[in-house]
């Protein structure tokens, strides 16, 4: 089954579609798509068959949120702990992958025409090399397109990519790159898997359950959260409209908290700039006290090279994943 | 509510599998005296009387460990007046729970940027930690001017520094190194994290933590929130099952 599902919305799907549309719509939707397996077991069916119904659903949902002018959506595929599932079903869920990869990238011209890039964040080196080559090729062939993104957690937890963006960071720190004085909330954001992407603003998990499951921690911080009760390969149109009125419901309280937030960072990163001016004044200074001119001067200095610093690190950062990407291809063209 | 309703909630709690780590967003103190018509001020002090009732009654069921958001990063930001009152309001509270915690054999920790709590306030505070810290029974844990991104933050800089000075290597940087060096290194991660007035969203707090922790979000607003209200999320809590990425066949 196709990654994108050709189709209109019908008649009274438009007409709440342009209804919710009339409201605050989130820009990046998260799905937790839980339920496989029990959606199975409800149908009498084999797992295999819950999860690629399951894919079918996401393709499906991928489309409606296109209708709704949803560009950007993140899913939880397959967490590091679903590793410890039998090796039966980790091995199904292995091939299935590979099939859609595979299957994805014959359909890149259709990708092309609606311009869909795929991503997927996680910790591709703990994945089969098979997988993990047409997961680059799909990611490379998919790069430049740019009207809507499809982000795939695939072999991650929010705290394994946590402490790999820390690992990045102690790197820059060790070479020189950056001080530890650059490092601040908006540095780490920019050293995840998901970089390139704006926050989630609605995050939705189907089947019941109501937690995170090491899914977004970082991102989600100020994401509003809908818990739904339908299992994940039966989710509706239906469903998704529901979760957008909750969204639109808590927009007004959740804009003003993030506002506050990115306020406080704001004033906290120029606070900090100051106090390593005054802290270099100190040490490199002749004693006498500058003038409000030349320490503005000197604070305006500081902020431009930390951030100069920081864009050098950031380069360095995306070369070395654009170059593992990259050589796994190479493989796979030589294999 | 009768003490009637409040036995028989109590008797459908299994004490065998309660949260261990209990936590809870407090919000609504706000919105609760703007109702009634007070000030917001108002809306602090009955908070504080909320934050008695459920310290006590945690302690009593035997949950281990209880952490309270009380004060955010954020919450600096508020007018003045809000946060004067919420630092008297804590400085109080503090002074006149501290036999109450001696008596219930409960532990008071803190984590956040404490420095930026006014002098007298941080006093009170390693006075209220100093004398309580050999109790067992529970450790309540007081989330004050806490940013859990800013928490994580911290963590780096630390890290970066050890491994430029060599005495971790980059390598050996793993979950379990991170959360060594968070300010809830010495408490277990949180079980299941209550989330009082409606708003479904976390709010940078303990984001880490939280990872496998079972969400329940109630509309009660914090000053009405009562041992049954906490009754009922834990009966909440102890209806589901947590499998932590396993299948349900793998976990009986």
């Amino acid at each position: 089954m196709s990654w994108i599902r050709e189709g209109e919305l019908n008649l009274i799907e438009k007409l709440s579609a342009n209804i919710l549309k009339a409201g605050p719509m989130p820009k990046h939707v998260a799905f937790i798509m839980d339920g496989n397996r029990r959606y199975a077991r409800k149908r009498q069916v084999e797992r295999q068959e819950g999860h690629t119904q399951g894919f079918d659903k996401l393709a499906e949902t991928l489309r409606w949120c296109l209708n709704l002018s949803i560009h950007e959506v993140t899913v939880y595929a397959f967490s590091i702990e679903n590793f410890k599932r039998s090796k039966d079903e980790v091995d199904g869920l292995m091939e299935l992958a590979k099939q859609k990869f595979i299957r994805l990238l014959e359909e890149q011209e259709n990708l092309e025409k609606h311009g869909v890039c795929i991503r997927v964040l996680g910790d591709l080196t703990l994945l089969p090399l098979d997988l993990q080559q047409h997961i680059a090729r799909a990611v490379v062939a998919t790069r430049t397109y740019n009207k809507c993104f499809l982000n795939v957690c695939f072999a991650y937890t929010s705290r394994h990519e946590i402490a790999n963006a820390v690992r990045e960071m102690a790197w820059g720190v060790e070479q020189g790159l950056i001080k530890s004085s650059d490092v601040s909330e908006a540095l780490l954001g920019q050293c995840l898997y998901s970089s390139n992407s704006p926050n989630p603003d609605l995050l939705i998990r189907t089947s019941g359950e109501v937690r995170l499951s090491d899914f977004l921690l970082w991102q989600t911080s100020h994401s509003c959260l809908v818990f739904q009760s339908v299992l994940w390969p039966e989710y509706s149109f239906w469903n998704l409209c529901d979760a957008i009125l909750q969204y639109q419901f808590n927009h007004r309280p959740l804009q003003k908290a993030r506002d506050q937030h990115r306020e406080g960072q704001a004033l906290q990163q120029y606070e900090a700039d100051l106090a390593c001016v005054a802290d270099l004044l100190q040490h490199h200074g002749n004693g006498k006290p500058l003038d409000a001119q030349r320490r503005q001067e000197a604070l305006l200095n500081y902020t431009a090279s930390r951030e100069e610093r920081v864009q050098n690190f950031l380069g360095a950062l995306q070369h070395k994943r654009d170059s593992f990407l990259t050589d796994l291809t190479s493989q796979a063209a030589l294999a | 509510m009768t003490k009637n309703q409040n036995s028989h909630l109590m008797y459908k709690i299994n004490t065998d599998n309660l949260p261990n780590h209990l936590a809870i967003i407090m919000d609504g103190n706000g919105r609760w005296a703007k109702q009634k018509g007070f000030l917001r001020t108002l809306g602090h002090e009955s908070g504080s009387k909320s934050v008695k009732k459920i310290i006590k009654e945690c302690s009593d069921l035997g949950i281990g460990f209880l952490t309270l958001y009380a004060f955010s990063t954020e919450n600096w930001n508020r007018p003045k007046l809000e946060v004067d009152t919420l630092m008297r309001v804590l400085i109080n509270s503090l002074k006149k729970e501290l036999p109450t915690l001696l008596e219930n054999n409960i532990k008071m920790n803190a984590i956040g940027n404490l420095e930026k709590l006014p002098k007298n306030a941080q006093k009170e505070l390693q006075d209220v930690i100093n004398k309580t810290k050999d109790n067992t029974k529970m450790t309540l844990t007081l989330a004050l001017s806490y940013g859990s991104r800013e928490e994580i933050v911290n963590v780096v800089k630390i890290i970066s520094d050890k491994v430029k000075n060599n005495i971790i290597s980059i390598d050996t940087i793993d979950d379990s190194i991170i959360n060594e060096h968070l300010y809830t290194h010495n408490l277990p991660d949180v079980d299941l994290l209550i989330r009082t007035s409606g708003e479904h969203r976390i709010s940078n707090f303990l984001l880490w933590q939280i990872a496998y922790a079972e969400l329940y979000f109630t509309d009660v607003l914090w000053p009405d929130f009562k041992q049954q209200d906490l009754h009922e999320a834990i009966i909440s809590y102890q209806k589901r099952e947590r499998r932590f990425g396993k299948t349900s066949e793998q976990i009986k």
